[in-house]
């Protein structure tokens, strides 16, 4: 049985993903000083990834390129691993948190966290685990 | 200094990725790590043996007294040296060893990477100073010889040789470690030097350290009973045996005896006795099996093994004269030792043989292998003039001017001795000489002489053991501040030649003179030694623990995991439940007196919610009603969350509820849509029975817990400093990526792999022809097949 797709429910999930990719950036962002973070916002790309699954039976419907679950997975932990090592580079301790700040336009003074980076690989972990979860587990379509 | 082991890791890099195109010449590109080694020391030594000590520290975790502190003193530079020239002419000797004939290798890319990595293990070893670091390169050691022995890894016997290596001197290592840290304890010091400078006064934990680094030691210097190991590495490369097995690595144990013997022989009364009881042993046995061996390369690894056993005794004694000796037996070894193997791996290369009951008249047609294989053999017999003469002199000279019970030591020692002369003859006039005795074998016929760069090697390292016997003067000027660097005054007394007619040259005269007959009447004493009991193989103690072990593991893996799910959760379950209460009901239960009831109503209605969900999910009889109606469980307890004032948790959690129903729908639909129903019976009572009392212990244990706090919460301290040393104002956020940042990173590594895990099993159970009826892969499976065609969606 070939997946039945509804226009009704892909229209909506159409403007569901990126609003909740969207809102992802925004937890990650955020995350540091108010609640959020790479774990939140990553379960925030996994319901979005599952919405687009249940709409398409795809997760990565409109992907310029198909990545695999094990490779966000990869990335997220080599990132966190290299941002944990950063500080010693400064010769400071594994896992010391440094930052930068930065004057940008609109934003005026920032402060960037290299643990933010450490969050953005839990991040990307999370997204990685949901996909091959999604992958593996929702490959056999139900024949209904 | 850091550059030479920058050098090595560059070199190692280079060499596993250049094999493909260059063959055996790969091994002239890792033979630049030692040659960096090389001139590194070349520079440092004339400064480091008028006494100055090069050092240099990289911070790792200071936290645990982890640092890299590199020193080089004048015995970590004799090591050095022995490490990297010698690495050297087993690089180059290796370009030729499997250069030639056969088939191309394969795995000449992994070898010379590994030999080099194993380069630089060893040199930090010779030259860490703190000890946590020391016990780091130490099994790094043990890491790259298991790869190395392990080369051959589609034979089976190599595999087993390699695991047996590796257990045996890791669990050492391990032991090591336990009294390492003890001691550094005790004496308030994590350095070596510091250790030296300051003993730590004898006592029961120091006596006990002194234990545990005894036993690393004699695990890694292949000590009785702990020698097994060593023949077995012999099923690696010729090279490798010759590099790790003879010159460097088995000398780990040596020098760790040699660093602690000042420290510990004056405080601990049964080291001295013991240490040199235990090489004097290892001597005998050594000595005695190398006798019975026809394997050339055994024959030398049981030398090896008596050699080193010679040398624990002289370091053990922690004496200045034995010192000294020691250093001097240590070089010699080396040097003699290595060549040794290099003329073996020459003959099994030329002949394809190293039975010595095959070969026959081998110095005729390789003239020069056998002059190096008999100045070599000469030297370690202890014939003057070569330096194994001189050394082994200083040796006994040592041992006869010991105060107590030494005598008996120096008696073995010469037992040990004239065997070592019989087993240098054995070697040489077997791979050498004329096959007198052995009618039945096949002999070899003609062999081909060998290229000039594959022989150098050997002439090169026999050249010092010919100059250092002639001019003992010029190896004093190496070990004697090497002995020096060890306790003070110990090298003065310098090397010589000739000391005299004394009771020492008689010994060896004696000595030689036994082994010279023994070998004589080597059918008579090898009909003796046939007639008596093997002695000293380990290796049955070995197998027997390592079977032990795995048969104790089955048994109990078949009692604790023996495949019911409801079991586990039983046990599980019950032991949560059986601790706490244990700790509760002993630990009294006043506290309850400042329980308050709710302070909303929208407390009550989050909690009649999650109640009313939970009591569905238990009565429902369709698993997809049930999957959802948990996740409504967890929604409610989310807007616990929120009323509490906790948007973080309440976020988390929501999702996650959101996700685990979606993954709980996608499997159930490989599950019948509803329950199986089943006549009530004895395992259902229990189950009622233990989800009563989880229940009944979870609302008193958090009612308890949260009533019964007696310090100020953890929160006060991380809400001080989430602002000002981690610059975040969600304490929560910056809680798990930086106060705890190291219990995250376990975590999503762990999340990662639980992830693949599932991957793994789902993928196996898809691949089964059709499920058996364990559980409901029999669905999926058929689903499977059903569904082939609609995932293109």
């Amino acid at each position: 049985m070939r997946f039945r797709r509804s226009l009704i429910v892909d229209s909506c999930v159409g403007l569901l993903v990126p609003t909740a990719l969207l809102f992802s950036v925004f937890l990650l962002a955020r995350g540091h000083n108010n609640p959020g973070g790479g774990f939140a916002g990553g379960l925030v790309v996994g319901c979005a990834l599952v919405l687009q699954y249940a709409a398409s039976g795809d997760p990565r419907t409109g992907w310029r390129v198909p990545l695999s679950g094990p490779s966000f997975i990869g990335a997220g932990l080599t990132l966190a691993a290299v941002v944990t090592m950063l500080p010693m580079l400064e010769g400071n301790l594994f896992f010391d948190n440094s930052k930068v700040s930065v004057t940008l336009p609109v934003f005026d003074k920032v402060t960037l966290y290299s643990v933010a980076g450490f969050d953005l690989g839990v991040e990307l972990v999370v997204i990685g685990v949901v996909l091959l979860l999604l992958d593996t587990l929702g490959t056999e379509e139900v024949s209904s | 200094m850091t550059a030479v082991f920058a050098a090595h890791l560059v070199v190692a890099v280079a060499c596993a990725l250049l094999a493909g195109r260059l063959g055996p010449r790969v091994f002239l590109v890792g033979a630049l790590a030692p040659l960096a080694a090389v001139v590194a020391l070349v520079v440092v030594t004339p400064a480091v043996l008028d006494g100055t000590v090069e050092s240099a520290t990289v911070s790792w975790v200071p936290g645990l007294n982890l640092d890299f502190t590199m020193r080089l003193d004048a015995f970590g530079l004799l090591l050095a040296w022995l490490v990297a020239g010698i690495g050297v002419m087993v690089m180059a000797y290796a370009w030729q060893y499997f250069g030639g004939h056969g088939t191309p290798r394969d795995d000449l890319g992994r070898m010379s990477a590994t030999l080099v990595l194993f380069a630089a293990s060893m040199l930090g070893l010779v030259t860490a100073d703190n000890v946590l670091a020391l016990f780091v390169f130490w099994e790094l050691t043990t890491v790259t010889s298991f790869l190395l022995i392990g080369t051959d890894d589609r034979n089976g016997a190599a595999r087993a040789a390699a695991l047996r290596a590796a257990l045996t001197t890791g669990a050492g290592g391990l032991v090591m470690l336990g009294g390492l840290v003890l001691l550094a304890i005790q004496a308030d010091t994590w350095t070596l030097s510091g250790l030296a400078a300051d003993p730590p006064p004898g006592s029961l934990a120091v006596g006990v350290a002194a234990a545990c680094i005894l036993v690393g030691a004699m695990t890694k210097s292949a000590q009785a009973p702990f020698h097994f190991w060593l023949p077995g590495a012999m099923a690696a490369p010729t090279p490798i045996s010759a590099y790790l097995h003879s010159a460097t690595m088995v000398k780990a144990g040596v020098y760790l005896v040699a660093r602690m013997a000042p420290v510990l022989a004056p405080e601990v009364e049964w080291w001295r006795p013991t240490v040199v009881t235990v090489g004097v042993v290892t001597m005998v046995i050594g000595g005695w099996r190398a006798l019975r061996q026809n394997d050339l390369k055994l024959l030398l690894a049981f030398g090896t093994v008596s050699q080193l056993g010679l040398m624990f005794a002289l370091f053990g004694v922690g004496e200045p004269e034995a010192t000294a000796a020691g250093c001097a037996v240590l070089l010699a070894h080396a040097l003699f030792k290595s060549a040794l193997f290099l003329t073996v791996g020459i003959i099994d290369h030329q002949a394809h043989t190293r039975d010595l009951r095959r070969l026959r008249g081998l110095r005729h047609q390789l003239p020069v292998v056998a002059g190096v294989a008999a100045v070599a053999a000469a030297s370690m017999a202890g014939i003057p003039p070569l330096f194994g003469f001189v050394a082994k002199e200083s040796a006994l000279e040592a041992f006869l001017d010991l105060e107590g019970s030494a005598l008996l030591a120096v008696a073995v020692i010469v037992a040990a001795s004239a065997l070592t002369v019989a087993y240098s003859l054995r070697y040489w006039w077997g791979g050498f000489g004329d096959a007198t005795d052995s009618g039945i074998h096949q002999l070899v016929g003609e062999v081909h002489a060998p290229a000039p760069a594959f022989v150098a090697p050997a002439v090169l390292l026999a050249v010092p053991t010919v100059v250092f016997g002639l001019v003992p003067s010029l190896a004093a000027e190496l070990t004697g501040p090497a002995a020096d660097a060890l306790i003070p005054g110990s090298g003065e007394k310098g090397l010589s030649l000739w000391h005299g007619v004394n009771v020492a040259l008689g010994l060896s005269v004696v000595a030689v003179t036994a082994g010279v007959l023994m070998f004589v009447g080597r059918r008579a004493v090898a009909r003796a030694q046939s007639r008596l009991p093997r002695i000293g193989t380990g290796e049955g103690a070995y197998d027997a623990s390592v079977r032990g072990a795995n048969v104790f593991a089955d048994r109990l893996t078949g009692v604790l995991q023996n495949g019911s799910l409801p079991t586990y959760l039983t046990v599980i379950l019950l032991t949560a439940v059986t601790l706490p209460t244990v700790a509760l009901v002993h630990g009294g239960t006043d506290g309850l007196a400042n329980l308050v009831g709710a302070e909303s109503i929208a407390q009550v209605g989050a909690a009649v919610a999650a109640c009313v969900a939970a009591v569905a999910v238990a009565v429902t009889r369709r698993r997809f009603a049930a999957a959802l109606l948990l996740g409504a469980v967890g929604y409610s307890v989310s807007l616990l969350f929120v009323v509490q004032g906790a948007p973080d948790l309440a976020l988390t959690q929501l999702l996650i509820e959101t996700l685990s129903v979606v993954l709980f729908v996608l499997v159930f639909r490989h599950l019948p849509d509803r329950f199986e129903t089943h006549r009530w019976n004895r395992s259902h009572s229990v189950r009622l029975v233990v989800s009563v009392l989880v229940g009944v212990f979870m609302t008193g244990a958090i009612l308890f817990s949260t009533s019964a706090r007696v310090d100020p919460s953890i929160s006060e301290n991380f809400i001080a400093r989430a602002q000002p040393e981690a610059g975040g104002k969600n304490i929560v956020n910056v809680i798990i990526v930086d106060f705890r940042g190291y219990d995250t990173m376990g975590e999503i590594a762990v999340l990662a792999l639980a992830a693949l895990g599932v991957a793994g099993l789902v993928a196996v159970g898809r691949r089964r022809p059709d499920g058996d009826a364990d559980d409901g892969d029999a669905d999926s499976s058929v689903d499977g097949v059903v569904d082939e065609a609609g995932v293109t969606a």
